[in-house]
């Protein structure tokens, strides 16, 4: 059942608001998509229904013609009272404000509507625009709810990469200074954005390979420990960056190797201004010098402006210092390093400002306009940089003029031509793609012999697929192709490896064949025909959705509804009913596909593996280790046919082309995926009308990537909360 | 009532930074290494991932005569040190099962609590005992965990099952060097002055944030909190600490059961030298999929996670959980094998073996395993199987462990009661 007290905004002492409704729709959906399930469902047509073009907008006034006859032709049926199907009880709506109250819900109900789980493939089914006049008006009805509902947006530490990246940009190293093994490929060289173009040829070597030690920055530097990724979403949400003691005692170990290296201080291009200790300076020169080099130093490494009070505070730890050492360089290492485990180095504080005394707010008599300045400053470097401001940044925020749309189109086209920019691709581009999970794919070594090399002479396929991956996201990065790219691609980069390894003919795609043991040469190459090109049927989506022993049509089939959709399929619950062991006899004789049938019990699975499994079964031509055949082992034909809500397909290629149908699905939810990353947030459904206004931009602007950034950037939801709210307790 | 009013305890120690300077100096090395050690109670849970099958685990009969189940036969010789336990279930709240059975385990929230928005995680157990009886050691807890993060894939609702307090989890450590190092190498020559300065500064920050955010550098001043008294305990009992006899690996371990043994004897030292009498180690994390080498059991790497959720595979995830009692019994062992005082570790010790969900092919809370090794200090009902009545609460185990372990409450999470017959 679900009543209207489950939607209570519930109130915990130590949390903001949580909507406990939120959690009980999962009940709609009983299913077993947990990643090691194998359990089964018929191959029933799927549903990737998609939203029209956005009617002209409805008022929220309007629930008894658009909500309420909705729902009366498709959800009460079964979502009526309390014993409404999954827990779900609809039936407890009847004016416009029960619906602005409970929006949470809503939102589940359109988001389970949009993507075609709902109503069931049995029932009669809503048209294209009855859904988009459904969506319209909950998108007006959100604008309703009020404000305080939509705070949202802590102070959140640095995560492992920001962390890194801003040590970098601070110190102005040209390059990096800790040992990351998580770096897909070393060499930053090849990536020229301003040039607008990727070179043909890639020198690419991988971190991954080899030995997980054996790539080293600078030696002697201590690094942190690995930040834990967020399930659907980036390790930059502020959910995920807690400080424990074992952190602090990194970044004390940090500061302390870092500032001491020898190499350090000859990479870095501030070490000499900062540390150097001038000869046959007196005392008070020494103190006067060190107060100025703070007072260039503290802002950019607080990235904002820092008061004569903070500035004292750092002074004095040198002064004292000085005053016991004698050492310039000493003291002025002891005094940094105390900034840089400052909570206003670690932290960034640009998303909400809460202040619960207003009297300390007015007699600061703290200019808001530039702190609005310094805070967009942050998010801009953050999200398209992950990492601190740069000189030119500072200056726009000190001379207030970063908050023009002008200004803000003009900022991100410059810092996407940067090559700091890099960090989209490999924090944003790669944590949305999954790569992370191909580092540790183990091939069964009697089905897949082929997969292992002799030791130490190429890495194995999955390491080359990584940075297959990271090319191509950045290709269509740096050249600014259109995002519907990523669905479905002519191109690639590969190494002579993975040319093998994909049968495709390195004579045929480049004219000659480079020497096998060029593991480090990537190419770029035009498919041969329509099987790969996109993420999709990529080798790192098709070897990481697979396990050991065999492919996985429910991994894939979850894969594309949570990477291309933003719909990731709800987790299996708890006390799933046991069951029937298949017997010896069947079991290993049959295709996967026959085996998932089989496994069919429930139609508490139906629900939700009528969705997820033909989209998996599309890439059924591909095997466990990204391989094409025909065959199963056991010699029966492969069968990569399904069906999506009445579109046919067979293969790959046939399921791209329906997903690239109508694009919009897709285009909204990477905006999502964006979003999430730019805020560092899981999103709400308050959030939805700013993505689809968004989404529907980048699709009248022929889907080019940079004007997801750019749009992204000039949301409302991007420039929310620059100003102070004020938090009554 | 007294129950633990969780929240005050994170806030507690924010709080905290206002107390002198460097109030461990006040233990001489002494202190520390000879009261304190001698029959000091230690407290360790390590965790298994994705349930057990039980029809292998579980005895049939209660009581002393028990057999032992093919899963437990390991731990045979040690009949007299063990405690089997049965029956105890827990509730579980609407969401993702795996997650909350590992980040639930020992929470001190109530199972309907969504503490942190979305699972009932709330400061633990093992951070609640740590509070009281690790103030005389240099580390109140050590967390620890065989996770290589070589693809670092789970999110740390499935990779802790130790927290601070709402989405305030004890990171753990998971290379064994740098875990010795922590231990037992060179003190940080952190200055006083530099901690000195931060806080000062972070005082001031956190003038002007608003209460959520206030929260966050609750985390951070606890932190600078901790290393600062962890410091200054290690140095003052430094001189004390004889010649450790342990070989400290090249590289990470690449098999399963090595890796566990390594971690585990990386706890048994820290217990044996009195640098903690608190800790937790996991297995690997909830959900974790990467193929892992169990050797002596496969020959090829397997996942442990996929193969529960196969029934045709129950004899096979069978072994791996007695695989992971061997390394329990192993260590088990090796506790007994050191003497503490006037008698061994184990005597000394409280191990508890168990996982957070019963049957993994099912998701299910409800019979959950758990075996607990040592005596206490004599206050376990040691070698008998404990039958525990249907719907007993796992709660009601922990809630006899604080009690052991001085904690003054008489209810823990959902505890109705302690555990019968567990407790002398």
């Amino acid at each position: 059942m679900f009543s209207k007290t489950k939607l209570k905004i519930v109130k915990h002492p130590s949390q903001r608001y949580y909507l406990l409704a939120a959690v009980v729709l999962v009940g709609v959906i009983s299913c077993c998509v947990d990643r090691g399930s194998t359990l089964a469902t018929p191959v029933r047509a799927a549903s990737f229904q998609l939203t029209g073009p956005n009617q002209a907008p409805t008022k929220v006034d309007d629930f008894d013609k658009i909500g309420l006859p909705f729902l009366e032709n498709y959800c009460l049926d079964c979502h009526d009272g309390a014993d409404g199907e999954g827990e779900v009880d609809l039936s407890t709506f009847s004016t416009t404000k029960d619906v602005v109250g409970g929006l949470t819900l809503w939102g589940n109900v359109l988001r389970q509507v949009e993507s075609g789980r709902m109503p069931p493939e049995s029932n009669s089914q809503p048209t294209a625009s009855e859904i988009a006049k459904l969506s319209d008006w909950l998108m007006t009805a959100v604008a309703k709810q009020a404000p305080d509902d939509q705070v949202s947006g802590q102070i959140r530490r640095l995560n492992r990469a920001e962390y890194e990246n801003t040590i970098r940009d601070l110190f102005r190293v040209p390059r990096s200074c800790f040992n990351n093994n998580s770096k897909i490929i070393q060499t930053n060289d090849y990536y020229q954005p301003a040039t607008g173009k990727m070179p043909r040829h890639v020198l690419a070597v991988s971190c991954f390979w080899n030995s997980r030690e054996r790539y080293s920055d600078l030696p002697g530097v201590s690094t942190l420990p690995v930040d834990p990724p967020v399930e659907h979403g980036f390790a930059n949400d502020q959910s995920a960056l807690s400080l424990s003691p074992l952190l602090m005692e990194s970044y004390l170990e940090i500061s302390n190797s870092l500032l001491n290296n020898v190499e350090f201080a000859q990479l870095s291009n501030l070490w000499q201004s900062l540390f150097r200790a001038n000869k046959g300076e007196s005392k008070s020169e020494s103190i006067q010098r060190a107060g100025e080099q703070l007072g260039s130093f503290l802002p950019r490494a607080f990235r904002r402006r820092v008061s004569e009070e903070e500035k004292v505070i750092y002074l004095s730890l040198f002064e004292s210092d000085f005053k016991d050492s004698g050492s310039y360089t000493a003291s002025m290492i002891t005094t940094v390093s105390a900034a840089l485990i400052s909570p206003n180095f670690l932290f960034r504080h640009e998303f909400l400002s809460q202040a619960t005394d207003f009297e300390e707010r007015r007699s600061a008599k703290r200019d808001l306009e530039l702190e609005k300045n310094f805070k967009m400053a942050n998010r801009l470097s953050y999200f398209l940089w992950g990492s601190m401001p740069d000189d030119e940044l500072f200056q726009a925020a000190r001379e207030r003029r970063l908050l023009t749309d002008k200004q803000l189109r003009y900022q991100v086209n410059r810092m996407l031509d940067d090559p700091k920019s890099k960090s989209l691709a490999t924090e944003f581009g790669m944590q949305w793609l999954k790569v992370q999970d191909v580092a540790s794919v183990l091939p069964d070594k009697t089905l897949y012999p082929g997969y292992y090399v002799k030791s130490n002479q190429r890495p194995p396929p999955a390491i080359s697929m990584m940075i297959e991956q990271l090319l191509f996201f950045e290709s269509v990065m740096v050249e600014n192709r259109r995002i519907t790219e990523f669905v479905a691609s002519d191109y690639a980069y590969l190494n002579r490896q993975l040319m093998d390894w994909y049968s495709i003919d390195p004579e045929e795609v480049l004219g000659y064949s480079p020497p096998v043991e060029r593991f480090e040469d990537f190419f770029r190459i035009k498919w041969p025909n329509g099987h790969r090109g996109g993420v999709l049927s990529s080798g790192a989506m098709l070897i990481s959705t697979s396990t050991t022993t065999r492919t996985s049509p429910v991994y894939r089939g979850a894969w594309i509804l949570d990477v291309i959709y933003n719909s990731p399929p709800p987790p299996a619950p708890a006390n799933i009913p046991p069951l029937e062991p298949t017997s010896g006899e069947v079991s290993t004789d049959l295709s996967v596909r026959e085996k998932l049938a089989k496994h069919r019990e429930s139609e508490a699975c139906a629900t939700c593996h009528d969705v997820i499994d033909p989209a998996g079964f599309a890439f059924e031509m591909f095997d466990a280790v990204g391989k094409w055949r025909s065959t199963y082992s056991n010699g029966k034909k492969v069968d990569s046919s399904g069906e999506l809500r009445g579109d046919a397909f067979v293969g790959s290629e046939r399921f791209k082309n329906v997903v690239l149908r109508d694009k919009s699905r897709f285009v909204r939810a990477f905006v999502e995926h964006t979003m999430k990353y730019a805020l560092g947030r899981q999103l709400k459904f308050v959030d939805q009308p700013d993505i689809r206004q968004i989404a529907e931009t980048v699709a009248e602007q022929d889907f080019r990537f940079r004007t997801v950034m750019v749009e992204v950037v000039l949301s409302g939801l991007f420039r929310k909360h620059l100003e102070e709210i004020v938090d009554n307790e | 009532m007294k129950r633990i009013n969780r929240r005050t305890v994170l806030r507690g120690l924010g709080a905290a930074i206002a107390l002198p300077w460097l109030e461990a100096m006040g233990h001489s090395a002494t202190d520390l290494y000879r009261s304190g050690t001698a029959g000091a109670n230690r407290l360790a849970f390590m965790y298994i991932p994705n349930g057990v099958i039980g029809s292998k685990w579980f005895p049939d009969s209660a009581g002393p005569e028990f057999e032992f189940g093919e899963s437990l036969k390991p731990l045979e010789s040690l009949r007299s040190d063990v405690t089997v336990i049965s029956g105890l279930n827990r509730t579980y709240l609407t969401g993702e099962p795996h997650s909350q059975a590992g980040s639930c385990w020992l929470t001190s929230a109530k199972p309907n609590e969504r503490v942190d928005g979305v699972n009932a995680i709330d400061v633990t157990l093992d951070q609640i005992i740590a509070k009281s009886a690790g103030t005389a050691t240099p580390f109140p807890s050590i967390e620890l965990s065989c996770n290589s993060f070589i693809d670092n894939v789970e999110p740390k609702i499935f990779d802790s099952i130790s927290w601070y307090g709402p989405g305030y989890d004890a990171k753990s450590q998971n290379d064994p060097r740098k875990v010795f190092s922590r231990l037992f190498g060179e003190t940080s020559s952190i200055k006083k002055s530099i901690l000195d300065t931060v806080l000062d500064d972070a005082n001031r920050l956190n003038r002007t944030l608003g209460k959520s955010d206030r929260r966050k550098m609750d985390e951070y001043l606890n932190s600078v909190r901790s290393v600062e008294t962890r410091i200054a305990k290690q140095k003052a009992s430094k001189g004390s600490l004889g010649k450790i006899d342990y070989q400290v690996p090249d590289q990470l371990p690449k098999n399963r059961g090595e890796y566990i043994r390594m971690m585990g004897d990386l706890m048994v030292l820290a217990f044996q030298t009195d640098q903690t009498r608190v800790a937790t180690m996991m297995v690997g994390p909830e959900r974790w999929e990467t193929p892992q080498f169990y050797e002596g059991v496969f020959d090829k790497p397997v996942s442990h996670h996929v193969m529960t959720h196969d029934t045709t595979e129950d004899d096979r995830v069978a072994k791996i959980d007695r695989f992971h009692v061997e390394q329990y019994a192993y260590l088990v062992n090796k506790l007994k094998s050191i003497q503490d005082g006037e008698s061994n570790l184990l005597d000394n010790c409280t191990f508890v073996l168990g996982s957070g969900l019963g049957n993994g092919a099912q998701h299910s809370y409800e019979q959950l395993p758990i075996v607990i090794a040592g005596h206490g200090n004599g206050a376990h009902n040691s070698g008998t199987h404990i039958k525990a009545a249907q719907g007993t609460r796992l709660a009601n185990l922990w809630l006899s462990l604080g009690n052991m372990m001085g904690l003054d409450i008489d209810q823990f999470a959902d505890s109705t009661g302690t555990l019968g017959g567990f407790l002398k």
